[in-house]
């Protein structure tokens, strides 16, 4: 270890003008990005045939509503955790779980309310696929920006930029499965987002740590 | 710290010394050994450097600052804390040869000097004191100008060569 004033000057030799990244700029760049993302699976996937019907149903809009704000705040939360003093707005980290308790309480208000239909078996496997195939690409951009920051709260962020990826995933998986049996929605479309964005947290918090270069 | 993002070296000289001071003063009280004080604030400056981009002028500047400085408060407690896990695992594992005794078994070696015949100079050294002469591995550590750690993986090293040895023998 050398002398703290020898580093003081090598540090202050080092010090290149650089710019405050905007949370903001960021951020727009990777929500447009997401939807066209969104959009794209869409159009190759498919929109499910009953699509306008189901416009007309308020749960399923405000379901989707839901998911949406739950990716658009989570997002803004990870964003926001990418500064080492989460921009002095702490409060900004709990505002997802508003957005995500309300699509858990709509969706156990439709289990409690709704008939169980058997589900039919081959759409399990392409449902996960659906959902992770979307959230993959935005996660991964997500996770490469970030990477950039420096947060002092590596797993909370990556469990953000997951479940914001997986949310959007959410959204569009739900207009693209025609399946609306609740099981269903729970199993293969509800809890896959958030077992995945919480497992892949442990990991993602190992890729973001933020390491002193010496 | 706006100067020092636009590229002014002698402002941000000036405002990591401040820091470095200021940080001193606050690990002072919490870290008994100066030498642990200066690793983390050389630690704490290395951080700061590295994040400088991500400081928003428009909000202060401390917060941020504490920000970083209490992470790698905790980063350095956990790295002291496994360390000191690993002291426990070492010490247990050198029972056996604390408890070993050279003089009461007729066919072993008569003194400590016997035993460490053909271990490097360094190593010996470091045996000799913490074994012989009690001193304990930070105090090696400062005699011989090593880290504390380097002290105990080096006794290690040398406990388990003996060990063999004596196993073999």
């Amino acid at each position: 270890m050398k002398d703290t004033n020898t580093l003081i000057k090598q540090l202050a030799d080092d010090a290149k003008p650089v710019k405050c990244q905007c949370p903001w700029t960021r951020l727009t760049y990777w929500l447009v990005g997401m939807a066209l993302v969104v959009t794209a699976s869409m159009v190759f996937i498919g929109i499910r045939g009953d699509v306008h019907n189901k416009m007309e149903e308020s749960l399923f809009i405000l379901e989707l509503l839901s998911a949406l704000a739950t990716g658009l705040l989570a997002a803004i939360a990870a964003e926001w955790l990418s500064t080492p003093d989460i921009r002095q707005q702490r409060f900004v980290i709990w505002l997802p779980v508003v957005p995500l308790s309300i699509l858990a309480f709509l969706i156990i208000y439709q289990w409690v309310i709704q008939p169980i239909h058997q589900a039919e078996s081959e759409m399990y496997t392409l449902c996960l696929m659906d959902l992770v195939l979307i959230a993959a690409l935005p996660a991964a951009t997500l996770f490469f920006l970030l990477k950039k920051a420096a947060s002092t709260s590596h797993r909370l962020m990556s469990w953000m930029a997951l479940l914001a990826s997986l949310a959007f995933a959410y959204f569009s998986s739900r207009l693209i499965c025609p399946n609306d049996d609740i099981e269903h929605v729970i199993l293969w479309h509800f809890l896959p987002m958030l077992v995945i964005s919480s497992i892949g947290a442990a990991v993602g918090s190992v890729l973001l740590k933020w390491k002193i270069r010496r | 710290m706006r100067r020092a993002q636009e590229g002014d070296k002698l402002a941000y000289a000036a405002l990591l010394k401040d820091v470095a001071s200021m940080l001193r003063r606050s690990f002072a009280a919490k870290l008994s050994a100066k030498h642990d004080v200066e690793d983390l604030v050389q630690d704490i400056l290395l951080s700061m450097h590295q994040a400088r981009h991500t400081y928003d002028t428009e909000r202060p500047f401390k917060p941020w600052l504490y920000s970083i400085a209490s992470h790698r408060f905790k980063d350095y407690l956990r790295k002291i804390y496994r360390l000191k896990d690993r002291e426990v695992a070492m010490d247990s594992d050198h029972s056996d040869f604390l408890t070993f005794s050279v003089t009461e078994d007729e066919g072993s070696s008569e003194s400590i000097e016997d035993i460490l015949v053909g271990i490097p100079e360094r190593q010996r050294q470091i045996v000799t004191l913490m074994k012989v002469e009690g001193y304990s591995a930070k105090e090696v550590a400062k005699k011989l100008g090593m880290k504390e750690s380097a002290v105990k993986v080096s006794a290690h090293r040398t406990y388990r060569k003996i060990q063999k040895r004596m196993e073999g023998s």
